[in-house]
């Protein structure tokens, strides 16, 4: 997985999840997802799109955008649709993948230093909190 | 079929047919149209193992069916105006 997300930062330049989707051609749009759901991924007629849900604050929305792009990355050809919804707190196999490339790729830049803890790492580089679980 | 999936998204059967539809678009040709419906059915089945009140379920599929749409025009060769 660091590898990939190395070899994406590569490409875009950036680890802007934002950029990053836009140059693989990942449409991302803002809706209103109702009181449950996070974010959505969605292929549709050959096309991809990360719909992130608008209330979100941007720290959030920078870490929905990074989980779905893992969707896109590493589980290609298993779903067309991906509904995180609880799932981001209470998740399976992939769920828990999505939230580790979502966490490597936004931290990329400024990894852990000596002595340091993980939400210490999280908290500087503006990955919510509560996602420090999944950083293993 | 169409029944229950209108029972499902609590709307009416008219709806889900296209009579009164506001989501699909005037370029929507009738092929077009059949696709959307197709890709209901399919959506419909999986959103049957989700845990997602009626509200939420309507919102998503507002928002699955916006997403079909701008696929769909993406997809035409010809660019469509508007």
């Amino acid at each position: 997985m660091d590898n990939l997300i190395r070899q994406l930062i590569r490409k875009h330049k950036t680890n802007d999840p934002f950029v990053i989707s836009e140059g693989l051609n990942i449409n991302v749009w803002f809706a209103d997802l109702g009181k449950g759901t996070r974010g959505m991924y969605i292929r549709q007629l050959r096309r991809r799109y990360i719909i992130i849900h608008h209330d979100l604050n941007d720290h959030w929305r920078r870490f929905v955008c990074a989980h779905e792009l893992g969707h896109d990355r590493l589980h290609p050809g298993l779903n067309r649709f991906w509904l995180d919804k609880h799932t981001l707190f209470n998740p399976g196999k992939y769920e828990r993948q999505a939230n580790k490339f979502a966490i490597r790729l936004l931290i990329a830049n400024d990894p852990p230093r000596r002595g340091e803890t993980i939400s210490e790492v999280l908290r500087r580089n503006g990955v919510p909190e509560e996602m420090a679980r999944f950083y293993f | 079929m169409i029944k229950k999936l209108a029972d499902f998204f609590e709307v009416s059967p008219d709806y889900l047919l296209g009579y009164n539809q506001s989501s699909v678009p005037t370029w929507a040709t009738k092929k077009d149209v059949r696709d959307f419906r197709k890709m209901l059915e399919e959506e419909t089945i999986m959103f049957d193992g989700m845990p997602l009140d009626d509200e939420d379920k309507e919102k998503i599929l507002r928002v699955v069916e916006a997403v079909f749409w701008d696929a769909k025009k993406k997809n035409k060769r010809k660019p469509i105006e508007e």
